[in-house]
């Protein structure tokens, strides 16, 4: 593997920011550190980018030590706030880690002029970090790291200080960097559109612990428990009953009803009680029930935009649905019919959190 | 916030020692000679003359009645300040900060001039024979000295409280004088206490008022330097001094908890923007009638000054005179000291104070705490006791400095560098430390990264702990006062002697050409050096 963190452990007096965790990124991956705050993704990052010392573990890159002082691989960062020197202009900013490595002026004027142009902000070089809009500041900090050509490319909520439309064009526009120069980059942030909408792998965190890493789509349909369920997307998690256990099919029993899906449990867990989860968009709302559909009343309802997102209480559980025909627009109190489809059942491994 | 641990580096490791030696010997050691020097027995001495248990309650008592004036008005001229409507607001706010760059027996001499035996308005205009020497002269002199350090500390502590807050009360029915008691004075009082704590600091260390105006009303550190003047007894001046540092460094610590427990005041951060609300024409007129006065009483002083120096003789003869004018020439080389002693100290404790401010902050720096407690003592210290300190360590081999300018510079750098590293420290908590982790991760050293981006953004703060350290220096008489000899004499020292031996003429004189120096200083630096500063966000 190309990021190797092996046994990462960080205390701070004594809550461990860190506790145990193992990771491994293929070349030219995107991973995201996705998580709560204070459930140790920052501290994660800044252990890569050598900012802080972990107490036990190893952080490698192709199999060296980070080490920038002595040549070794280099992991740079793009922080929070940009942490764009206010007294250097935009190329200086640019330039600041290649005179540290003492390149030659030359070769350093191309590899500056080069990504400011990349980045669309080869005009700017003579400004003043307070002369700069957010996005631009933006640009000029993600310049200053990707001018360095690091091993590894570090992003610490890199979109939280921008509004939100700003917000959505740089999302694209830098997974489109990410994909264009294949450099590893590594993630951190508690926006969980951004982490399914950016990354190739998702590391879900909490309490200092790596919970669940997958691609995005296996973290929003096949979360690992309930807090990954919770954390990502919204989720409607209902207690059900095991009936028969398999390696590639079970049985469970909620809602008055039953199901054979395609997921796999252990064979002492029959009998015992599960959580399913059901993603608001799996629910449909029919006009006439049928044999797999629950009746309810609507209490509570949302226009979102692309779709509606509904509250109805069926008498033993209120479901969330997301209805994308916006233009049925069923008022509060009237019953509503909701179509069960097996499909979107996914089954946690932990228990119902109550 | 912690920068990564590496290797230790061992550029910025030499610094820090290097850093630690010059606080022991600079700092440490003045204070432990002093507090070593003194038998018990010369305590016991000391304590069994009434003359210096009755110095001790006069102390005490312009401590509490200087203290609350100089809060008092210091707050209502705060709170007049703060009015955006009041006229002639610019006028009152300049003339207010002019006792700051004065040294403070100015204020004394100024009165003494005016109000004294052969005073101008007590005898040449009203023809009585009456003097302000005594406590009354020292309360009014020291009120009007260190009410503008009040003034400086309320106003900022009342521009912080959001005028938003005031909206809101008016907005639920609140009256201006119950919003004035119910929300601005309630937020404020925090930082009056810690204003009055400052000012009682400074009533209690101030010598150049009594010895100027006191008279036979003498306190504790004017009679430690009559013990050295009289009798030549330093031990006895030792003990005196520490008798006066004792609630020195009291009020000091009592004003760092109140400090740190009333942060809440600094709520807003910025000035805000909203405007304040319009005041009442009766509010208007008080606070109007009240600046004028306090500014007709700061602006008497130096019209006092500038008389002085151009009548031939104060009190008898009014005739105009060029003599103690042309007669300055005498004292170009006190003079020169004053500037260049003050220049080179401020520089210096400007260069330690901040330097230390940044490996501690930074914490590269071993036994971080107590160096922050070393850098910060300085401040609690009376300016005697550290003149006190600096005539017993300095005065023999190895370090024999008697009558050098190098003790005076010395002993002015380590008076000044709690102002620099407490500068520093504030200075250094505006930058984000985002910044520095930046320049680490792309690969500086501690060094670098202090000279590529904190000197930089540093330059401004730089610059105001050098001038504080400046105007403090040139201004000061108590530190200097116990290492003054001929060779080193500097223009206030000259002054106070000019005075005592009655040479009002020239010691008027003297003095305009001192404040003149400071202000034409305080004007180049300001000038030079405001071309353009950087938001240290």
């Amino acid at each position: 593997m190309y990021l190797e963190i092996e046994g990462a452990s960080k205390s701070f007096g004594a809550s461990k920011a860190l506790d145990d965790v193992s990771l491994s990124v293929p070349k030219g991956n995107f991973l995201t550190l996705l998580g709560p705050s204070g459930c140790g993704k920052t501290t994660l990052l800044r252990s890569i980018a050598g900012l802080l010392a972990l107490d036990s573990g190893t952080i490698s890159v192709d199999g060296r030590a980070l080490d920038p002082e002595s040549g070794g691989p280099r992991a740079v960062m793009v922080f929070q706030d940009y942490a764009l020197f206010p007294h250097m202009n935009v190329r200086r900013n640019v330039s600041y880690g290649l005179k540290l490595r003492k390149l030659g002026a030359q070769s350093i004027d191309r590899k500056v002029d080069e990504c400011l142009g990349y980045l669309g902000i080869g005009e700017l070089g003579r400004r003043l970090p307070s002369e700069l809009s957010g996005g631009q500041q933006q640009r000029v900090a993600l310049a200053r790291a990707l001018v360095m050509e690091p091993e590894v490319l570090l992003l610490d909520e890199p979109l939280s200080n921008l509004d939100a439309k700003l917000r959505l064009g740089i999302r694209s526009e830098l997974k489109r960097i990410q994909q264009e120069l294949g450099v590893t980059t590594v993630y951190v942030t508690h926006d969980q559109g951004e982490a399914l909408a950016l990354s190739n792998i998702v590391a879900v965190m909490n309490r200092g612990r790596l919970i669940q890493v997958g691609s995005p789509r296996d973290i929003y349909y096949r979360p690992a428990d309930a807090f990954v369920a919770d954390f990502v997307g919204t989720a409607n998690l209902i207690e059900a009953l095991v009936l028969e256990a398999g390696s590639d099919s079970s049985r469970v029993s909620a809602l008055g009803r039953s199901w054979t899906l395609g997921e796999s449990l252990a064979g002492d867990q029959v009998g015992k009680a599960v959580s399913l989860c059901i993603r608001p968009e799996s629910l449909r709302l029919v006009s006439a029930p049928g044999p797999d559909s629950l009746e309810g009343t609507v209490v509570q309802a949302m226009f979102e935009g692309s779709h509606m997102r509904y509250w109805i209480d069926t008498g033993q559980v209120v479901l969330v649905i997301d209805d994308a025909d916006t233009r049925r627009d069923c008022p509060l109190k009237s019953r509503v019919a909701v179509e069960l489809v097996p499909e979107g059942f996914h089954i946690l491994g932990d228990r119902l959190a109550s | 916030m912690s920068v990564r641990k590496r290797r230790a580096e061992p550029g910025s490791l030499a610094v820090a020692i290097g850093l630690w030696g010059v606080l022991a010997l600079f700092v440490l050691y003045p204070i432990l000679r002093v507090a070593f020097y003194p038998s018990a027995g010369d305590f016991r001495a000391i304590l069994a003359e009434p003359r210096y248990a009755q110095a001790m309650t006069h102390s005490l008592t312009m401590l509490l009645l200087s203290t609350l004036s100089a809060t008092l008005v210091g707050f209502v001229f705060a709170f007049a300040l703060t009015r955006r409507d009041l006229p002639l607001r610019g006028f009152y706010s300049l003339v207010s900060l002019l006792p700051l760059f004065s040294p403070p027996f100015v204020v004394a001499f100024g009165y003494l001039m005016m109000f004294g035996k052969n005073g101008l308005v007590t005898h040449g205009i009203l023809g009585l024979r009456v003097s302000i020497l005594g406590w009354q002269g020292l309360w009014l002199s020291q009120t009007m000295s260190f009410f503008p350090v009040a003034t400086i500390a309320i106003r900022n502590v009342l521009e912080t409280i959001p005028a938003n807050l005031e909206q809101a009360a008016k907005n639920l029915g609140a009256s201006p004088l119950r919003r004035f008691l119910t929300i601005t004075l309630p937020l404020a009082s925090g930082g009056i206490v810690s204003a009055a704590l400052l000012v009682a600091i400074l009533v209690l260390a101030d010598f150049g008022n009594p010895i100027m105006i006191a008279g036979d009303y003498s306190v504790l550190a004017t009679e430690a330097w009559l013990r050295v003047q009289g009798w030549a007894d330093v031990k006895g001046a030792a003990a005196l001094s520490i008798l006066l540092l004792l609630p020195s460094l009291a009020l000091f610590l009592l004003q760092r908890l109140w400090a740190r427990g009333k942060a809440f005041v600094t709520i807003g951060g910025k000035a805000s923007s909203l405007e304040s609300e319009p005041s009442s024409p009766i509010l208007k007129v008080c606070l109007v009638l009240f600046c004028s006065l306090a500014t007709a009483l700061i602006l008497l002083i130096y019209g006092a000054l500038l008389l002085g120096s151009l009548v031939k003789g104060w009190g008898f003869d009014w005739s105009v005179t060029s003599r103690w004018i042309l007669s300055l020439g005498d004292q170009a080389k006190e003079l020169g000291r004053s500037l260049g002693f003050s220049v080179l100290a401020a520089l210096l404790s400007a260069l330690i104070g901040m330097t230390t401010a940044f490996l501690v902050r930074e914490r590269k720096m071993p036994v971080a705490k107590a160096i922050d407690l070393l850098s910060m003592l300085p401040a609690a210290l009376p300016g005697i006791f550290i003149g006190i300190g600096y005539s017993i360590a300095f005065n023999h081999p190895p370090m024999d400095l008697y009558g050098t300018g190098l003790i005076v510079v010395l002993s002015l750098a380590a008076w000044n560098l709690s102002t620099a590293y407490q500068t520093g420290l504030e200075s250094l908590k505006q930058i984000s430390p985002s910044l520095g982790e930046a320049a680490s991760n792309l690969g500086a050293k501690t060094l670098q990264v202090l000279v590529d981006v904190h000197l930089p953004l540093l330059k401004g703060p730089f610059m105001s702990a050098f001038f504080v350290g400046f105007i403090r220096s040139i201004t000061t008489l108590s530190v200097i006062v116990f290492i003054e000899t001929a060779s080193n004499a500097v223009a206030t020292f000259t002054v106070m002697n000019l005075v005592n031996d009655g040479f009002y003429g020239k010691a008027a004189a003297l003095s305009v050409a001192l404040l003149g120096l400071t202000f034409l200083a305080v004007g180049l630096t300001r000038w030079t050096f405001c071309k353009k500063t950087w938001s240290l966000v």
